[in-house]
């Protein structure tokens, strides 16, 4: 968002407030979802709570899946086909 | 475009701990340094960066438009022959793109110069959208930074936008089982969380195949797949030649992976010669290669984090770095010298969400040559 898109809206609770220039300075607002849980990420320095933890690597987002694990019970699926490289190469972002 | 001494944040440690980003020391070595800050101004930003990442995002998407099907450029770009349909339907189709990072040489003065184009698998996302954001209205709660200062960073507010606009539904993320990896995989789930998408993470490990379908651990058919983890890996992998791929709506989608090659920077050059933000750009193979002059930067076709990069000027190697990487062949690029801000080299990350340009993050190191361990350093606009 630019200095120039000079007006934007800062949604706090039910009320709707007008706030004056915008610049990338934007109001950072974070929602619950259904179940009352706030997003893990919520760039807002009013966040007070959140009911997600992250700590370490392998965390699961609470939502729907995990890096938790079932064996298969299928003789007819196939897992591990990919990783290889990365196991090889080290790091896959760039 | 200004280097500065900043007070750091006494607990930012401990924040960042909190926040997952526990990477931000690596064998005692800052990754994430608020020692300093970079300071830019409003029209630097605007004029300069914003606009040449708008304007490389939309050449790049033409370019690709443009080779398409071409299987001469597949070959130049040794994109294996099993994957090329699969590339050419998932652009045809029209799959959408999240996000990719555009890499400058910028000095402030100059026009930005495209270094590369991360398009696959961009990372340094969590600390340019979360992290940066909280280091700026800390440092302007603290007083060390005024009122006015701005960031160049719409970049949480735009993923979460560009993954409405993907459309609902169920979205895997798959990724390493790495810190770096996970947090990014994990942010960005997060994002797509926020904007109404159901998720599941796991690991590119845990990808299968069952019938017809790719499938995670627990025979959930993978419709949408969001995954950490390279094209250029994928095809040469197990898996890499699985037909049932052919049925998957992966981001970033497979034509994404034209883009990622280095060589995409001399089949820009060969686009639109002399365009203000490109560096002359050749294959290595191709005799033309000698126009890049004799101070050229020689990339692997395809490599990451800066690896197998060699810094030649006439006869001299200025830096090298090694790696796992070449053995697809190699392009040049004419050298661009970075800024230096008392002997260190920044990179501007500018970020593209969508085909919007919406934020930066900035690496800088001794070396001229950017890696895994560069630092990233905060910005503001003043």
């Amino acid at each position: 968002m630019k200095r120039s898109d000079l007006v934007f809206i800062l949604c706090v609770g039910a009320s709707v407030t007008l706030v004056g220039t915008g610049a990338y300075v934007q109001s950072r607002r974070c929602n619950p979802d259904a179940s009352g849980n706030m997003p893990r990420f919520c760039p807002t320095s009013s966040r007070t709570s959140t009911t997600l933890g992250i700590a370490g690597s392998g965390g699961g987002s609470g939502s729907g899946g995990s890096f938790a694990r079932s064996e298969p019970s299928s003789a007819h699926s196939f897992f591990g086909g990919f990783g290889r490289m990365g196991a090889f190469h080290g790091f896959s972002g760039g | 475009m200004q280097r500065r001494a900043i007070t750091q944040r006494p607990d930012w440690q401990s924040r960042a701990d909190a926040l997952g980003f526990d990477f931000h020391t690596n064998d005692g070595l800052p990754y994430w340094d608020e020692t300093a800050c970079y300071t830019f101004s409003l029209a630097q930003v605007e004029d300069d960066i914003e606009h040449a990442t708008q304007e490389l995002g939309a050449l790049c998407l033409d370019v690709v438009g443009r080779i398409i099907g071409d299987e001469q450029t597949y070959e130049r770009l040794a994109i294996p022959a099993h994957a090329r349909d699969m590339i050419a339907a998932s652009f045809r189709r029209g799959d959408p793109s999240l996000y990719g990072r555009f890499d400058f040489a910028y000095d402030g003065k100059s026009a930005p110069k495209l270094l590369e184009y991360n398009a696959d698998t961009p990372t340094a996302l969590f600390e340019a959208a979360v992290f940066q954001w909280y280091w700026l209205e800390e440092q302007q709660d603290a007083g060390h930074l005024p009122r006015h200062a701005d960031q160049f960073n719409s970049i949480h507010e735009r993923l979460i936008e560009r993954w409405r606009e993907i459309g609902r539904g169920r979205i895997h993320f798959a990724s390493m089982d790495t810190r770096e990896d996970v947090l990014t995989t994990d942010y960005l789930a997060d994002c797509a969380r926020q904007a109404g998408h159901d998720v599941c993470l796991m690991d590119v490990a845990d990808i299968g195949l069952r019938g017809n379908v790719v499938c995670d651990r627990s025979f959930t058919t993978i419709e949408r797949l969001f995954k950490l983890y390279p094209w250029e890996w994928m095809f040469v992998e197990d898996f890499g030649r699985a037909p049932q791929l052919a049925n998957l709506r992966a981001l970033e989608p497979a034509w994404k992976a034209l883009l990622s090659c280095k060589g995409i920077l001399a089949l820009l050059w060969e686009f639109a010669p002399g365009h203000p933000n490109l560096l002359p750009a050749f294959f290595e193979r191709d005799d033309r290669k000698l126009d890049a002059g004799p101070r050229f930067a020689r990339k692997p076709l395809w490599s990451r984090e800066g690896a197998n990069i060699l810094l030649i000027d006439g006869e001299n190697v200025l830096a090298q770095t090694g790696g796992t990487y070449g053995a697809e062949g190699y392009m040049r690029q004419k050298l661009v010298d970075l800024p230096d801000f008392d002997g260190n080299f920044p990179v501007i990350g500018s970020w593209l969400v969508g085909e919007k340009s919406c934020g930066m993050g900035i690496r800088e190191d001794r070396s001229r040559i950017t890696g895994n361990g560069s630092r990233f350093i905060p910005h503001a606009i003043l």
